[in-house]
């Protein structure tokens, strides 16, 4: 390659940024992020409504708090697994691909991309929504028994749980149709945790107890990130090793899930 | 130049394998470090506090938003009471709909209230209410219980027609008939999907035992006992798991193994009972018979292993800890004694 056609390669950064745009463009046209919103803006209402009739005690509040904050919780994973369950197969059958290969832009750019925009997409919804799910402090202002500390932890876990939604959701789009990696990610983002916990409970006394809980372990359980409730029910923060091992933990198998969809990608025959 | 731009490409390949497979190394490790990170799990928090499940209860949101405010566990918990009352909806033990107007998190029953301070502890009377509470009965037909149902009878019921409608088309009995309780052998996954579903649902393992144990085969027994050692390993503090170990150890003459349950019982009772007793707003009167139980077990069955002086040791901590919640201890106490002076 010539020093006058690499210079003419946009950089990586550039390549990113277009296809964000292109993820964000899709998702204001399509309908799920305003459905979204339009629950939490029913919400967001019900609770100025209650907030007139009265909000009695605390445990009202942190009650409304919880449900808005799951709302916001929920959405931000949702929105982010829609847009990246049907990001390449949707890309493959209006052959658009094509086109974006054609460009220079490696298939390892285009995977990160495409990752980076919905994670944003469902980070964006989760701080929208979570925002608008603080409203009942409008209508409550004596509740000051939050834990800042363990809000921002649970924040960046939640971050963290949106970014490997969508790697997985990538990756499983590259091997099963977009519906059947919708529904599997989703059972296993709402279920794993009780499901893990009826299996061990199943075979918890069996002589490969151990090992079963060992494997087990290697599916991703997004319950772990969820610091939802631990927030809204005034417990406090984690402690710096367990924060920083759930980060790890979250962060490990987003890198191990993204890496793998490069490769998949790459060996793909388009 | 094709060969430096190749070697260049095998560096990056090999570069990306090498992450890939270290990324792989460390995840095959992972679960050792990610079995222990449980952030869910924590004692306390307002999601069991009753008090404040009593303030939300009360609430305007509780009556819009009805069942879906409970958590899974708790409506299987209501469902199983339905079925064991053949549908029938009697005042609740736990219902949300009387949650949500009364603000009460649970039936209170009245047998120990006119119980006065330091009088003798039936403890027939408490196991039977204990059995009866938890749906264990040894006949189905309870002559002398007329408890209330949620659809009043005709007397008492003033919307004439509706009423009479609403108690033809949904399961009713008549509350001054004794009630009826249906076998609960049905039930037994429901316990089981409730314990799954909250781990930390102490009276879910508590009847779940009880009704395994009820089949009164050898297998269910040490299913029963494998349910209530799982429900101690996950609520280790939860006195009533131990109590109930102690009881099946005990009705299997295992005195010493039943013993150390009581003692285990009686110690975290003892530990987490506050100066109020039943007038606290966390503890219940079940709860206080439990304790009570505990406490009662435990001194006599050192009594039973001829350790009078240990008996009457304990004796004298546990009056020193509850005070007059154990007055019954007072007479244990002296016929120890008189037996320690006769030996």
């Amino acid at each position: 390659m010539s020093a006058e056609s690499r210079a003419r390669i946009p950089p990586a950064s550039t390549a990113i940024t277009l296809l964000g745009k292109g993820v964000g463009i899709e998702i204001f046209r399509r309908k799920e992020f305003y459905v979204l919103l339009f629950l939490m803006c029913i919400y967001a209402v019900g609770v100025i409504i209650a907030g007139a009739v009265g909000i009695e005690d605390a445990a009202t509040f942190f009650f409304l708090l919880n449900l808005g904050l799951t709302f916001a919780y929920l959405s931000g994973h949702l929105l982010a697994l829609l847009t990246a369950a049907r990001q390449v197969p949707k890309e493959l059958e209006h052959r658009t691909l094509y086109p974006l290969l054609a460009k220079p832009v490696t298939r390892q750019t285009y995977i990160l991309g495409k990752w980076i925009a919905t994670t944003a997409a469902g980070i964006a919804t989760l701080f929208l929504l979570a925002l608008l799910s603080f409203v009942p402090w409008l209508v409550f202002p004596e509740a000051t028994e939050l834990s800042g500390l363990l809000f921002l932890q649970m924040i960046v876990l939640g971050c963290l749980s949106i970014a490997l939604v969508a790697a997985l959701g990538l990756l499983l789009s590259l091997v099963v149709p977009p519906g059947v990696s919708l529904t599997v990610i989703a059972l296993f983002f709402l279920f794993w945790n009780q499901a893990k916990a009826f299996l061990l409970a199943w075979y918890g006394d069996g002589p490969a107890a151990g090992f079963l809980g060992w494997v087990l372990q290697y599916i991703p359980d997004f319950s772990k990130l969820n610091l939802v409730t631990r927030y809204t029910d005034g417990v406090g923060p984690l402690g710096a090793s367990e924060f920083l091992g759930l980060a790890v933990y979250g962060g490990l198998i987003t890198a191990l899930a993204l890496l793998l969809t490069g490769v998949l990608f790459e060996r793909r025959q388009l | 130049m094709n060969g430096k731009k190749s070697s260049s490409r095998d560096r990056k390949g090999l570069s990306r394998t090498h992450i890939l497979w270290a990324l792989l190394a460390v995840f095959a490790l992972s679960p050792a470090i990610s079995a222990n990170l449980q952030p869910s799990r924590y004692e306390g928090g307002r999601v069991k506090d009753e008090a404040d499940i009593e303030a939300r209860n009360t609430s305007a949101f509780a009556l819009i938003l009805g069942e879906i405010r409970a958590n899974v566990s708790d409506l299987l918990f209501v469902k199983t009471e339905l079925y064991l009352h053949s549908g029938v909806a009697y005042m609740p033990h736990l219902d949300y709909g009387e949650m949500a107007q009364t603000g009460e998190i649970e039936h209170r029953p009245a047998p120990t209230e006119d119980r006065e301070p330091g009088t003798e502890f039936d403890f027939e009377r408490h196991f039977r209410e204990h059995q009866e509470e938890v749906g264990i009965v040894d006949h189905d037909d309870h002559d002398d219980e007329h408890a209330p149902t949620i659809i009043p009878p005709a007397r008492q019921d003033f919307r004439g027609f509706i009423g009479e409608l609403h108690r033809r088309v949904k399961p009713w009995r008549d509350p001054a008939l004794a009630h009826i309780h249906t076998d609960g052998r049905e039930l037994l996954p429901w316990y089981r999907l409730m314990t799954l579903s909250d781990p930390h649902h102490i009276r879910a393992y508590m009847i779940g035992a009880w009704w395994l144990k009820a089949q009164r085969s050898e297998t269910q027994r040490k299913e029963a006992m494998r349910f209530l050692d799982e429900g101690v390993r996950n609520n280790p503090t939860a006195f009533q798991l131990y109590l109930m170990r102690g009881y099946m150890h005990n009705e299997d003459g295992n005195i010493e193994l039943a013993r150390d349950e009581f003692a285990l019982a009686a110690r975290h009772a003892a530990e987490q009972r506050p100066s109020q007793g039943p007038q606290h707003r966390d503890w219940t009167d079940y709860m206080e018979d439990d304790a009570r139980g505990a406490v009662r077990m435990h001194v006599l069955l050192e009594r039973e292993l001829r350790n009078i002086e240990r008996a009457i040791e304990l004796s004298r901590e546990y009056r020193a800890a509850m005070g007059e919640a154990v007055g019954f201890l007072n007479r244990i106490e002296r016929d120890l004694e008189a037996m320690l002076e006769e030996e």
